[in-house]
């Protein structure tokens, strides 16, 4: 053992040595940094954990506003068919009175030409009647009688009726 | 890595290798002798054991910087020993109880920053070792290749542990031819036995503490096994009985295979590095610088691995009960 250079004053002291080493170590090695490592840890979890918060709101706010513009979306497009149909009814309407208007003119006119026409047709019939009278009065003179004549009219007017 | 961090590594590990060489250039160690006991330098007080206590202010202080500047967001130096902290804690709580995990910790962690420390000290042997007090002795290297820093040739004491030398020196050698051995004042002290030994004291005479703290007085049963003769016929009794005293006795031997190999190591590493050194220019020396660095961690690690498992092996319940 002495010639090893073992001694019991050296075994003691190193001994001693060791023991404060590992207390001190304990003291101030050991325990700060643990404490330091597991603060960090949960400062790192927090941060984490606010992060996920954070981004779970924007999600839902996002969300949030996403369904409303849908919403005032599907408003606008209701309002702009109500519109547009609001418009074709009128523009139906316009063009259904505008078609009766014209109608009414159209018969009208038709009816106005025809009682023209009608007229017309009457005053020639008389007068020409009248001139066949006068025609008939000249080279036949005075001598027929009246119930001759009306009957040589008649056959007239309704010879020139089919005319 | 940036290329400027590497730069930087590379000139501090160059600056470390200068000082290291530069010292074994300029101080040559010519030691007469390979001592392996270490040598008391101040009465009791040995070489090996001021070396300790002078590294133990140093983790000390190292200690005391790294607390007081701890930081939310780490330098490199605290990165550093975060990483080291994480690593062994880890180590510790993968292997030990979980009951016991936080009492394991302080001390196997202690022992691998101190050993880790006492034996990187031991590259600097080179260096170290041939600063120191010298005493005349038949065979050392002549006086005239001591420098003196305080003293002169003519009050050179006589070496302790050669006290016939010192008779026959009188008688053969005049004054100039004293030849003389450098006792250097520092020493890695895991070249020391007495540090060795002590650490495995610790770590065996803890570990049968620890089984009897856990398991009470039936962690003798596992060397006085006495259970096997009424359970399994006399013969697998007596083997069991004998395995069991030989468990018993390897809790002993383990104190010499703990403290001879992580001085063996240690101590075989500076012969080589000052033997090394002695004979050929830097370049290979750094090679053994090198591979001293690695054996310097490789034993601290298994020390502390070492003490870890036998820890928690005491204090595991192996279901003994059961086979």
């Amino acid at each position: 053992m002495e010639a090893l250079g073992i001694t019991l004053s050296g075994l003691i002291a190193y001994i001693v040595n060791f023991s404060i080493l590992v207390f001190f170590l304990q003291r101030f090695l050991y325990k700060p940094v643990r404490g330091m490592l597991e603060q960090r840890q949960t400062r790192i979890a927090e941060g984490l954990a606010a992060a996920e918060k954070v981004r779970h709101e924007a999600d839902q706010q996002r969300q949030e506003f996403e369904s409303e513009l849908a919403k005032a979306r599907a408003t606008s497009r209701t309002e702009a068919q109500k519109i547009a149909e609001a418009t074709e009814k009128m523009r139906q309407k316009i063009l259904e009175d505008a078609k009766k208007e014209a109608e009414q003119i159209k018969t009208q006119a038709k009816t106005e030409a025809t009682q023209e026409k009608q007229q017309l047709g009457t005053e020639i019939k008389r007068e020409a009647a009248e001139l066949a009278m006068q025609m008939t009065r000249k080279i036949v003179g005075t001598g027929l009688d009246e119930k001759v004549q009306r009957k040589l009219l008649d056959q007239f007017l309704a010879n020139l009726g089919d005319a | 890595m940036k290329k400027e961090t590497i730069l930087k590594v590379i000139m501090w590990i160059t600056i470390a290798l200068i000082i290291m060489i530069g010292g074994t250039i300029l101080w040559p160690t010519d030691r007469g002798a390979i001592v392996v006991a270490a040598e008391p330098i101040f009465g009791p007080l040995t070489n090996a054991l001021f070396t300790s206590f002078l590294l133990t202010l140093v983790i000390m202080a190292l200690t005391l910087w790294v607390s007081n500047n701890l930081k939310e967001s780490p330098g490199h130096f605290q990165n550093l020993v975060e990483v080291m902290f994480e690593f062994l804690e880890g180590m510790v709580n993968d292997t030990a109880p979980k009951k016991w995990a936080a009492t394991f910790f302080p001390i196997v962690a202690t022992i691998f920053i101190y050993l880790l420390f006492t034996n990187w000290f031991s590259l600097f042997t080179p260096m170290w070792a041939s600063f120191g007090l010298i005493c005349s002795t038949e065979r050392g290297i002549p006086i005239e290749h001591v420098t003196f820093f305080k003293g002169s040739g003519a009050t050179v004491p006589v070496c302790e542990h050669g006290a016939k030398a010192e008779a026959h020196a009188k008688e053969s050698f005049p004054e100039a031819e004293t030849k003389v051995m450098v006792v250097p004042i520092f020493r890695a002290p895991s070249s020391d036995l007495n540090l060795t030994v002590a650490l495995a004291l610790i770590a065996v005479v803890l570990t049968q503490f620890f089984g009897i703290q856990e398991k009470g007085l039936g962690y003798f049963k596992n060397f006085l096994r006495f259970d096997s003769f009424a359970k399994q016929g006399p013969l697998m009794g007596f083997i069991d009985f004998a395995v069991g005293l030989l468990e018993g006795l390897s809790e002993f031997t383990k104190i010499i295979s703990f403290s001879f190999r992580l001085f063996g190591n240690i101590f075989a590493g500076e012969v080589i590095l000052i033997i090394i050194s002695s004979l050929v220019s830097f370049l290979l020396v750094v090679v053994f610088l090198g591979f001293e660095v690695f054996v310097g961690f490789i034993q601290a690690f298994i020390f502390f691995i070492l003490t870890l498992i036998f820890f928690s092996m005491a204090t595991q319940h192996h279901g003994e009960e059961q086979h």
